[in-house]
């Protein structure tokens, strides 16, 4: 009788590309049930940080069940699991299709398929999903459907021609979606009388209940008092609470083979809860956990400091609050002679780090510096040890290095075929090698590069996206290292290293980076009193040099009766501008340096 | 010592660089603006504690561009509200081409015994890009004409680092203006305010500004000439004969006490033993209607303290130690002990007996020096 209940239980994500309507749709969806009262209904519903909302992206997975009178009389249950739609996040959009058995796959009528469409497309027939592709904006003048549907089929290889024309934001067709989900995505298939095994797919902090689990049951059953083990950890709890999502939680008695819903079992933190970990019943636990879980390694890394040294204290309190609801972001104390007292931050990727940055500044009110991010290199040292590091000041001499090894990724970037010079042009630069370029339908193109992540962590999007006009999308995955002549950048400030300025950079950039540094530090460090030489080295190896010179005037010119007491604010503000300067040896170093740096190339 | 300052917001043309609160085309209220004038002096003057004024300055704008016989009436009102002593020094911002003999005479006779006239630059082009009215030849006039009427203490206001102005230019202004032997000469450098046309060219990069060693150079030479022709540099930007100091500015920068009126003017009062700092509202509109409306604020004791410290290390016989232990009752060398060592150390500031100033260097760069007077 219960496993008949699952005959009548969907569960589904919806992936597409960014803009192309996820978001929208799942608020369509859930108004279309009902879930949520119209009077609750916001935009963009399942994203709930601001961040979301103002970027339109999905950065934390979330669910919601809803209920849909089918045409056959009976009442489905629909469980949609959000997820990120970033690259940053792939191995957490894994964890989340795992969790389902159909994917919606959102394809913008006039845009076409774009890079993340197909990453994230290959990533659910990965996990056997039931992919049933929809085309949305088709209220747009430049929709193209049957262009579109082609190129599902041609690209994808996915049968197109009965795939619902929709318009989420006008509202436009999405019974047929619901519809669509019933009859196509096939319904659960879990035991419920076998041991529990439940799939970890996502979690969240509660101020009361402590870290939740977002769970997708595969097997058996789960209710508040069960004695739960995660497999993977070994840890164990005892459930305080299950429930559903609605989307808010909603405490059930009970959760069941094929049920979507979280378990909260005052778990202090959320790193406790790795996500694609399998929770099963301690008292009677499953042979096995359920396939597909990795540890999470940071692939990108940065020094983040407060900019005013008194609120470390801050900073860490911040960074802990982030991790509760963050088991991806990592630090750990790290001192600069310049910057004092920071983190030594690891982030999944670019995106993921400036989420975080973004977060401290606003939801934390924090003024940070953060250094050049920086990825993991390993060295190989003469003496036959080989070192893995993340942080430039760790780079041992350069007599003792033998060779240093670079990460390397695989670049998928789509593109209308006009921008292929351009798009070459700075994979070229950005030390690429090129693999494959295939032509698509409607002037449309595949470039395949090998490209080292070094370089893609800088600023490589928004050139890609300033030299196409914003119509190239990017994709890449890690494919391992490779021998590679990486440096140490070392920046003096009057002849003092600014340890927080170093960065490690291919030799052949060394150069070219160095000089654009010094100009750039040239432009941002105000005159002092003397004159301060700003120098680019490699090793003892001077290679670009810049001076600011000694300041030589600096008065105002009329000062009466007027002036007075505008004159003493604007100085009372430059004061206030002082204190947050960074003292390197003798010179004064406003906070804009650090972060001009990082901005070029 | 205790100033009163007067402000006429009226001009011909706005120019360039100017940032003032000043209109022009607005002649048709310039009598109702005297009238609202007059009211406020009557009004201020019952604030007053003591009466006694040093010294009057009539500054705009341009108050000469007003008919004398408002001028007359202003200083009329002024005299009959304040006791405005015998021998005080009271200045009239002029501009060439703007002013008659008439209203020379007419100034005499309402007790006017300075004048500051605007020149700015003897060259016309230089003339042109700062937007003046007037020539050289204007202004060469103007001012004869007032030393034949008698005025015996005249100011030459002039501007260095005007865009695309040559050395050659610059040197020639201050060549000529020596040789008609004014009392006193203010040099401003250029500033390019928020908010005038000269600050969106620049924006624009439209203004072609001298390099810091031609301004250098330039500013060397002009206080070369000067010393030369015994003006003496007394400010960072002014210099005078002996006996020839504008009172009413040292009074400024001496931070001292003084009243004000007019539109937007700014006046720093002693009541009840606290100093007040208020500002006028600047809405032409409403003023003439005879609203006045003033932002006070209280300036505290540490406050005041730094207040005299940025004025008084303007002056080139620098800061009065002994008057500073007076007002605040603590030795200026206890209140900054760590930073006066040190900016004595940098050999930026000199101790000339009861006196403490800034030297050449010092003075040029004396934002950064305030700075560290700063807590």
């Amino acid at each position: 009788m219960v496993n008949d209940k699952q005959k009548y239980i969907r569960n589904f994500c919806i992936i597409a590309h960014i803009d192309h309507g996820k978001s929208t749709l799942a608020d369509r969806l859930i108004e279309k049930t009902g879930v949520v009262a119209m009077r609750d209904m916001e935009d963009q519903l399942l994203d709930t940080m601001d961040l979301e909302r103002e970027r339109g992206i999905t950065i934390k997975s979330q669910a919601v069940r809803m209920l849909y009178k089918h045409d056959d009389g009976h009442e489905y249950q629909l469980n949609l699991i959000d997820t990120p739609g970033h690259v940053d996040f792939t191995y957490e959009v894994s964890r989340s299709l795992a969790a389902c058995e159909g994917a919606v796959l959102v394809v913008d009528a006039s845009q076409g398929i774009e890079a993340q469409t197909l990453a994230n497309v290959y990533l659910a027939l990965d996990h056997n999903l039931e992919v049933i592709p929809v085309i949305n904006k088709i209220d747009l003048p430049s929709a193209r459907p049957e262009e579109v549907k082609k190129e599902i089929e041609d690209i994808i290889g996915l049968p197109a021609q009965n795939a619902p024309l929709i318009s989420a934001k006008m509202g436009l067709g999405i019974e047929e979606v619901l519809k669509a989900i019933v009859e196509e995505v096939p319904p659960p298939k879990g035991d419920v009388d076998a041991p529990l095994q439940a799939l970890v797919f996502d979690s969240a902090y509660d101020n009361y209940k402590g870290a939740i689990c977002y769970v997708r049951v595969v097997n058996g059953s789960v209710r508040a008092g069960t004695k739960i083990r995660f497999m993977n950890t070994g840890k164990t709890y005892e459930a305080t609470e299950v429930g559903i999502f609605i989307p808010h939680l909603l405490p059930t008695k009970e959760l069941f083979a094929g049920d979507v819903g979280y378990i909260a079992a005052s778990i202090k933190n959320v790193s406790e809860t790795r996500v694609g970990d399998t929770i099963t019943d301690n008292a009677n636990p499953a042979k096995e956990s359920l396939p597909g879980y990795k540890t999470i390694v940071p692939m990108v890394f940065c020094g983040v400091f407060p900019a005013d040294g008194s609120k470390y204290d801050d900073l860490r309190d911040a960074l802990d609050k982030l991790k509760l609801n963050d088991a991806s972001l990592s630090f750990e104390p790290e001192t600069s002679l310049a910057l004092g007292f920071g983190f030594r931050c690891g982030f999944l990727g670019l995106l993921h780090m400036e989420i975080i940055q973004e977060r401290l500044e606003r939801e934390f009110d924090l003024d940070i510096i953060t250094t050049a991010p920086s990825v993991i290199y390993r060295i190989q040292k003469t003496d036959g040890e080989m070192v893995v590091i993340d942080n430039p000041s760790n780079m041992p001499p350069q007599t003792v290095i033998d060779y240093t090894e670079e990460p390397m990724v695989k670049a998928s970037i789509f593109t209308p075929e006009e921008y292929v010079g351009p798009i070459m042009d700075i994979c070229q630069e950005k030390r690429g090698v090129f693999v494959d370029m295939k032509y698509l339908e409607a002037g449309r193109v595949q470039i395949i590069y090998e490209l080292p992540l070094n370089e893609i962590i800088y600023d490589f999007f928004d050139m890609l996206k300033s030299r196409t006009r914003g119509y190239a999308s990017f994709d890449y995955d890690l494919i391992g290292y490779k021998r590679s002549d990486m440096v140490k950048l070392d920046i003096l400030l009057n002849a003092q290293v600014c340890d927080a300025l170093s960065m490690l950079v291919h030799r052949d950039k060394a150069y070219a980076k160095g000089r654009s540094i010094t100009e750039k530090l040239k432009e941002v460090i105000p005159r002092q009193q003397f004159e301060i030489p700003i120098q680019a080295c490699v090793g003892a190896k001077v290679i670009a040099r810049e001076t600011v010179k000694a300041l030589r005037k600096d008065v105002l010119a009329k000062c009466y009766g007027g002036d007075i007491s505008r004159k003493r604010k604007l100085l009372e503000k430059q004061k206030e501008g002082k204190k947050r300067m960074r003292q390197i040896g003798s010179v004064e170093v406003p906070s804009e340096a650090f972060m001009s740096v990082l901005k070029m190339d | 010592m205790q100033g009163l300052y007067i402000h006429i917001p009226f001009c011909i043309k706005k120019c360039n660089y100017c940032d003032f609160i000043s209109f022009a085309c607005e002649e048709s209220k310039m009598q109702s603006y005297v009238i609202a004038l007059k009211n406020e002096i009557e009004c201020i003057v019952n604030t007053a504690e003591d009466k006694t004024i040093d010294t009057v300055f009539i500054g705009g704008g341009t108050p000469s561009y007003l008919d004398s016989s408002l001028i007359v009436d202003i200083m009329d009102t002024a005299r009959k509200c304040f006791n405005i002593k015998e021998d005080a020094e009271i200045t009239l911002e002029a501009n060439p081409k703007t002013f008659t003999k008439q209203k020379l005479i007419d100034y005499k006779k309402a007790g006017i015994n300075r004048l500051s006239i605007g020149l700015q630059s003897a060259n016309e082009e230089s003339l042109k890009i700062l937007g003046r009215v007037h020539s050289y030849d204007d202004f060469l006039n103007s001012y004869n004409m007032a030393r034949e009427q008698g005025f015996e203490n005249i100011n030459i206001d002039l501007i260095y680092n005007i865009p695309s102005e040559t050395k050659i230019m610059f040197k020639n202004t201050i060549d000529k203006v020596i040789k008609l032997k004014p009392d006193h000469i203010s040099l401003y450098s250029l500033i390019i305010e928020e908010g005038t046309p000269f600050y969106d060219m620049n924006e624009k990069g439209l203004l072609q500004l001298a390099s810091e060693e031609d301004e250098e150079e330039m500013i060397a030479y002009a206080k070369a000439q000067f010393e030369n022709t015994q003006y003496n540099r007394y400010e960072i930007s002014n210099y005078a004969k002996e006996g020839k100091k504008c009172r009413h500015n040292m009074n400024y920068w001496q931070n001292g006490y003084y009243f004000a009126a007019g539109l937007g003017a700014h006046a720093c009062l002693n009541i009840d033993g606290n100093i007040i700092r208020q500002k006028n509202d600047n809405t032409l509109s409403s003023y003439i209607k005879g609203c006045f409306s003033y932002k006070k604020e209280c300036i505290l004791k540490e406050d005041s303290m730094f207040e005299t410290v940025m004025l008084g290390l303007r002056l080139v016989e620098g800061l009065n130690t002994k008057s500073f232990q007076k007002r605040y009752e603590i030795s200026f060398f206890d209140a900054y002990a760590d930073t006066i060592k040190k900016l004595f150390e940098e050999h930026l500031l000199e101790q000339n007996g009861d006196y403490v100033r800034l030297n050449e260097h010092g003075l040029n760069i004396q934002n950064t020096v305030l700075l560290q007077f700063m807590n």
